[in-house]
Formats: C-alpha cells, structure tokens, sequence
C-alpha cells in the first residue's frame, strides 16, 4: 500500500489529471471514516455528521496543493474538520447546557439565566469564572463552552472517575456563577 | 488560564511527540485546558473508539463519502464554445457592431449619469446577492433586550442557513452557526466579537448540505 505521503506527491506531479486525481482520491478515501467519525463525535447526528464530512473533504481536495507537509495529512484533515465542526454548532451557554445539567430542564417559568446572560458581557462572565470558580470548575466549564467537549472527553481529560463527576462538576460550576451572578446584580441595585 | 502565546498550533502536533519533557510548549500543555483538548481531539480523530467504529450508520456513510469523492473527483466537462466559433469571435463579427456601438453607448451615459448620483448616496451601502434572488430576509430588528432578531423566508430543500455578518466597509465579520428554522433571536454574546457594537449589513445564505443554495440581499441594521 502507498503512503500517504506517495499519494500526495503523485497528486502534486499532475493535480489535474487523472493520476493525480485518483491519488488525491484513494487519499482522502483512506481517512473519509476518520472525518465522519470526529463530524459525529461533534454533532451527534448522523446526517448532520455526513453533511459535514462532505464540506471538510472537498474543501480538502481544493487546497490540497497547498498543503506544505509540515504535519502529517491526517493531522492537516484533522484540522479542517475540526475548524469546520467548531464552527457549525453553537457553543454550550456558561450559565445554561440542557445537555449537561439535567436538572435545568426541568425548571420552569422564566429562566433567570437566561435574563443575565441577555444583560451580562461574555468578558464580564469571565471575570466572574476566575473570582468564583477554582481551577478544576473552571477547566470544566472552559472545556464544555469554549472547546465545545462532550461531558465524556471532559471527565477523560481532567482524569475524573465517571461521567457523572463531570456533570457534578459543571452544574457545580454554573450554579456558583449564577450566585455570583444574583449577587452582583443585588449589589447594583 | 488561558495562555494564547503558549498554546500548541494544531501543525505541531505531531512534532511534539519528539519534544523533550522539559520543552515549556509541553510543560504549558500540561496545564493548559485548551491544549489539552487540542491533544485529546488530535487523539481521539486518529484513533476513534471501537463503539464509534462499529455504530450502524458508519456503513452507509462511508458509502456516501466514497460516492461524493468520485463526484468531486470529475474533471470540469470541456467547454463546447471552444475553436474558430468561439464566443469572442462572434462578438466581435461585423454583424455585431451596431449592437457594440449601442453598448458602448450606453455604458457612457450610464457613468455620466449614475455614477455621480450613486457617489451621493446617503444611505447604507448594501451587498447585492449575486445570481440568487428567491431568499428574502426581512428588516433585522434589536429587540428591547439587546438581541438581534432575524427572520426570513424558506428556500425549498435548504437543510439550514447561516447568517453572515458584514461591517458596513462591506469586510465579512463572522457567520452564525447552522440555523435550521427561518427566523432566530441572536444573544448579544452569540455573534462574532466584531458585530456585537456598531452598524452592520447582514446577509442569510440557504444551504443544502455543503452546497450554497441561495443567499439573500444584505440587510442593514444601524445600531
């Protein structure tokens, strides 16, 4: 089997002929589950996840010729798809993630949540994660909003025992910063 | 928590492996969340866990993949206006002068009197949609509370829209997520960092799939 490295270099020799473009084929072809895979592990939907898979592999095959080698090919796909799936899903609200706090479903009537996340800066919430929360609170809640992670790859990464240990720790999290929140809002009146 | 300087780029990636312990871009990635996530994503795209392996619908997206590779894969079909008959050819054919004449004509009178009226204009500049009309988005508005409300028509067999905002130097600012109804109330904190202040034109694009389907004319919202 040819590298991928002897694939793109047969892709370079003739990008627009057919060699080139069956190399750039049996290429992309080789890591098409990979991109599904991380496409699905984001969206958590199949269609959705092959919609997706699709945009990252024609936008590959068009800049091909531009990758320079510095990383592997699978990293450079690695990065496409990861850049594509960031942008396609709405990140996890500091203060509100049905996904991860079962227990905000359930409430009912006005969210107050949702009124100080229409009032208070993103930068001021923030703020309030490094006054309020300790590190782990806070790498949790970084990790869910900002690097848009499964509650399964947090409690991986921050080496916690179970899933349920991450979701702990996140509604923890957010429900310190709703306090800090009710507080502030207190103290300005 | 954050440190932006120190933080792994993706291409480093795979080089890191070769790094010593003692290198400061791994002694900051041990303690920074954001590069370790980086690492934990690198790792979990090269090596997915035999459950997302074995899911059902892998199958039959592979079978789609492959079937959307050997489409992108054809080459351009050869244009047929090619050779002695060529486009330019006949436009230029002496049977065409008059129609030429009047054209040019026509492009003078047009810079002579529009363009200095268009120069004048007052209001808003407005990006036009391009070859695709049928996607109307309707006026933005601000609600009382700050977010932006959009609101527009259906394009038939669109998957989902995007909303893509510009500043009113016609610079694109950012896009929405994927938006699958026709109308959405934007938090000040969910759009671009650069559209939260200021003037803006906002355009809505319908997609199906990757493929852009329609876009609409871009609206203006002066704040």
């Amino acid at each position: 089997m040819r590298s991928d490295e002897e694939l793109l270099a047969e892709f370079r020799a003739d990008p627009d002929g057919s060699p080139g473009r069956a190399a750039a084929s049996e290429l992309l072809g080789r890591h098409q589950r990979q991109v599904y895979l991380w496409c699905h592990r984001v969206v958590r939907d199949p269609e959705r996840a092959l919609d997706l898979a699709q945009e990252v592999l024609t936008k590959a095959f068009r800049s091909m010729a531009d990758f320079e080698g510095r990383s592997r090919f699978s990293s450079w796909l690695f990065v496409i798809a990861r850049n594509r799936c960031l942008s396609a899903v709405t990140a996890p609200s500091l203060l509100r993630d049905e996904e991860a706090d079962p227990d905000q479903i359930a409430s009912s009537g006005p969210d107050p949540a949702a009124r100080y996340e229409q009032q208070v800066d993103e930068d001021a919430l923030r703020e309030l994660m490094m006054q309020h929360l300790d590190e782990q609170e806070r790498e949790a809640l970084w990790l869910r909003c900002f690097e848009r992670m499964t509650v399964e790859d947090i409690t991986r990464i921050l080496d916690l025992q179970a899933v349920s240990g991450a979701r702990a720790l996140l509604q923890r999290a957010r429900r310190k910063l709703r306090a800090a929140l009710e507080r502030r809002e207190e103290g300005d009146r | 928590m954050r440190n932006e300087d120190g933080c792994l780029a993706p291409d480093e990636l795979d080089a890191m492996a070769k790094w010593p312990a003692s290198d400061r871009r791994i002694v900051h990635a041990r303690n920074c969340p954001r590069c370790r996530a980086l690492i934990e994503a690198h790792r979990l795209f090269h090596a997915p866990t035999p459950e997302e392996l074995g899911a059902p619908h892998v199958e039959a997206a592979d079978a789609a993949l492959s079937a959307h590779l050997e489409r992108i894969m054809q080459p351009a079909a050869p244009s047929p206006s090619t050779g002695n008959d060529s486009w330019w050819r006949l436009l230029f054919a002496p049977a065409m002068r008059p129609a030429l004449a009047f054209a040019a004509i026509t492009i003078v009178v047009g810079a002579t009197v529009f363009v200095p009226r268009m120069l004048t204009r007052t209001s808003a500049p407005v990006l036009r949609g391009g070859s695709h009309a049928e996607l109307v988005l309707q006026a933005p508005a601000i609600r009382a509370d700050g977010a932006l409300a959009l609101r527009w028509q259906s394009v038939p067999q669109a998957t989902h829209y995007r909303a893509v905002f510009y500043s009113t130097s016609l610079e694109e600012l950012g896009h929405s997520g994927d938006l699958t109804g026709t109308q959405v109330v934007l938090m000040r904190t969910q759009l671009p960092a650069a559209a939260r202040t200021g003037d803006l034109l906002i355009r809505i694009v319908a997609m199906r799939g990757g493929d852009e389907l329609a876009r609409s004319q871009a609206e203006s919202l002066l704040r």
